[in-house]
């Protein structure tokens, strides 16, 4: 994240991450010292202790980060993102399969979206993957003046991309990522994908290899209605994150928030910052929200 | 390259408001100084050259509205409008269909003459207006024939940059060009990178495959082996149309694809409900739309062009001639907004070929667009998918993104 702190202990070892704000505070109070101005990095002086209550948060916001995410909330709500009749969405319990579609609210207004928007270094190299129609890649470039490469597999979409203007190569994402040297990217989108490969942990990798910081959004299948669903119904689950029937779903590898986190840990891989949506809400994830995430976004680095 | 077909497309005239009319070729002499002559890439060097060429829409003030039309192995500069001189020998098919490219080029099209210049230029070698095995050796008083000197896709580069220079045009806003016209275009963003602002490349790769290469062998072969070739000097007898018929007959082939012929022909007899079992004459629809391809071609083609044109396509490998052999390296060089356009039925310059060169410009670090369009046509399909391709070169004509 542009506007997050690494923050080490006396150690070495890397802490939750934290605001410039709370840095500059620590410095000044002697309790902190930078090592490293690019990225950003602080060390704890005293002995390593935690501020109170921020243990369960693997992530500190920034302030202007949470105040768009503050007003994302309400234009969240206004939008109706979970319901397609713009009312509350509830999950039908009945045997009547619920069918949201992704495409019937403005997909630009995507939280994801917002959340990368956000979250990209402006003047970046981007490479998004499953571009899609470039909505995304269009506001990066217009709103941060990144340099932007698309990957779309399904030509009519990777046309309307390049009827933007951006750049989209017609390819599968599986495909395209050897193409690519070691950290030829400043950032590699994957939004809504990952659970859709047929190899998705070698996608993973390779995403964190050709780019410094991996974006990685994905609905999340520990989310409790997700559970309710399954376990209440007896039948696969339909979500507006997961809005496709068992026979028609592009959904090959679904997988849950703890079981991304598992792949981070092993991997070696450093999970910078992650948002969820969570009950219409979006908000920090902490440790133990895989049972109230609806969707996930996480930044994530190679360690 | 199917200049001769008309796809079942209604042909528009002159009249209409999309055409660019009546168009008349121009000419232009370069490499005129014999201490300065052209000097080509195979060894020695022709000069003076005389180079056929049309424009269409206004060239702006500042010359900044400039895009380069490459035309492929049997094109020619006519690429769009109505020929108001269409005389000559090869050129009597312009008086019943418009430029190889109208569908792209004119008012409101996706080339649109409105805002853009349109320069296209014919190589040398060819038989449309630039010097050629056809044309007059300035120092014997006959035509060259095989004495013309070998050139390449790189001589063909120089020359249009050399057109370029002379009209005082310094860098041009697209090259683009489909199959060989692909490789001129290409050549020309690696050759003067400064000067390319925007580089489409459809159904061509940074070389002919060993396939291609075979195919254009049999061609010259059929040429060469008919009886009237007499060494190339057959101007003003008989020409080896026998030759070059067999090698349009089968490039058509290659042009095509399997599900294409299968679509428009089948297995149908021609005129006829049974067969009539005869090994010479014509049986299926499939015989006789080959025989007439090849007939109406040669009576616009001349066989040494054709020997010359195939060994250009032949010789050109963009990363032994930039990169050592290394196509990343090549593409390094490239500073042009690039589009890349392979089709999937395409066995000619197939798209496993085209991907190659896309994954060379990402190594490069060189962003990119690129489409496998979904299509039946091969090879030809470059010029037979309007719709697809008009709307890929408007959007890529459109002011860029910065990015």
């Amino acid at each position: 994240m542009a506007d997050l702190v690494i923050v080490l202990d006396k150690d070495n070892h890397s802490l939750a991450p934290c605001s410039r704000k709370r840095a500059r505070i620590l410095i000044k109070k002697g309790r902190a010292k930078v090592v490293k101005q690019n990225p950003y990095t602080i060390a704890l002086i005293d002995k390593v202790v935690k501020p109170k209550g921020e243990e369960k948060d693997p992530v500190r916001l920034d302030a202007a980060v949470w105040e768009e995410f503050t007003r994302l909330k309400k234009l969240h709500r206004n939008l109706g993102l979970l319901d397609r009749n713009g009312k509350s969405a509830k999950l039908s319990l009945s045997n009547e399969p619920t069918k949201v579609s992704p495409s019937s609210f403005p997909s630009s207004n995507r939280w994801q979206d917002k959340v990368i928007l956000s979250g990209v270094e402006p003047g970046s190299y981007v490479l998004d993957l499953g571009c899609g129609e470039g909505e995304l890649l269009e506001r990066m470039i217009v709103d941060l003046k990144v340099s932007g490469q698309g990957v779309e597999v399904d030509p009519k979409a990777a046309m309307a991309a390049m009827d933007r203007g951006v750049f989209v190569l017609n390819l599968d994402v599986s495909d395209v990522l050897g193409d690519y040297e070691d950290q030829s990217f400043d950032y590699v989108i994957l939004e809504g994908t990952l659970q859709t490969l047929k190899e998705p942990l070698k996608v993973l990798h390779e995403m964190l290899r050709v780019g410094r910081h991996g974006i990685l959004s994905f609905p999340n299948f520990g989310y409790w209605k997700v559970r309710l669903d399954l376990g209440a119904r007896g039948r696969m689950p339909i979500t507006p994150g997961l809005p496709y029937g068992w026979h028609d779903t592009p959904n090959i590898h679904l997988f849950t928030l703890d079981d991304l986190m598992d792949f981070c840990r092993q991997n070696n891989v450093q999970v910078a910052a992650a948002f969820g949506l969570a009950d219409g809400e979006i908000r920090a994830l902490g440790t133990h929200d895989n049972l109230v995430t609806e969707e996930a976004i996480l930044f994530l680095e190679k360690g | 390259m199917s200049v001769d077909g008309d796809d079942g497309k209604i042909i528009e005239g002159p009249d209409s408001p999309s055409s660019v009319g009546w168009v008349s070729a121009k000419k232009m002499c370069l490499y005129g100084d014999t201490a300065n002559p052209l000097v080509l890439e195979a060894g020695g060097s022709i000069g003076p050259v005389e180079v056929e060429y049309e424009t269409y829409g206004e060239l702006s003030q500042d010359k900044d509205n400039v895009i380069v039309i490459c035309h492929a192995l049997t094109g020619d500069a006519h690429a769009a409008g109505w020929d108001r001189e269409p005389f000559g020998p090869l050129r009597e098919y312009r008086k019943k269909k418009p430029g190889w490219w109208n569908s792209m080029i004119g008012p409101g099209k996706p080339i649109d003459t409105n805002r853009f210049y349109a320069l296209c230029v014919n190589v040398l070698g060819s038989c449309y207006g630039s010097s050629g095995p056809s044309s007059i050796n300035p120092e014997t008083g006959r035509p060259y024939g095989l004495s013309f000197p070998i050139v390449t896709v790189g001589d063909w580069a120089k020359i249009q940059f050399a057109v370029l220079d002379r009209l005082g045009i310094g860098k041009v806003l697209a090259v683009i060009g489909g199959s060989m016209g692909g490789q001129i275009a290409l050549e020309l963003a690696l050759s003067e990178p400064e000067r390319v602002g925007s580089l489409a490349i459809l159904s061509a790769g940074p070389r002919l495959t060993t396939q291609g290469l075979a195919f254009n062998a049999v061609g010259r072969n059929a040429i060469i082996s008919d009886s009237n070739f007499s060494g190339g000097d057959y101007y003003g007898k008989d020409r080896p149309i026998k030759g070059l018929a067999v090698a349009r007959m089968m490039a058509q082939i290659t042009y095509l694809s399997e599900e294409s012929m299968g679509v428009k022909f089948g297995r149908r007899l021609r005129g006829k409900d049974a067969p009539d079992y005869s090994l010479t004459g014509i049986e299926f629809e499939m015989e006789s739309y080959l025989n007439y391809q090849a007939a109406s071609f040669v009576e616009r083609y001349d066989p040494n062009s054709y020997l010359y044109m195939t060994r250009a396509m032949d010789y050109y490998d963009a990363a032994l001639i930039w990169g050592g052999g290394d196509l990343i390296e090549a593409m390094r060089r490239i500073k042009a907004r690039t589009l890349v356009v392979s089709f999937s039925s395409d066995w000619l310059f197939p798209p496993e070929l085209l991907r190659e060169l896309v994954s060379a410009l990402c190594r490069a670090r060189h962003p990119l667009s690129y489409v496998n369009i979904p299509s039946r046509y091969g090879h030809d399909a470059f010029l037979v998918e309007t719709d697809a391709v008009g709307r890929l070169i408007r959007s890529f004509l459109k002011d860029p993104k910065v990015g």
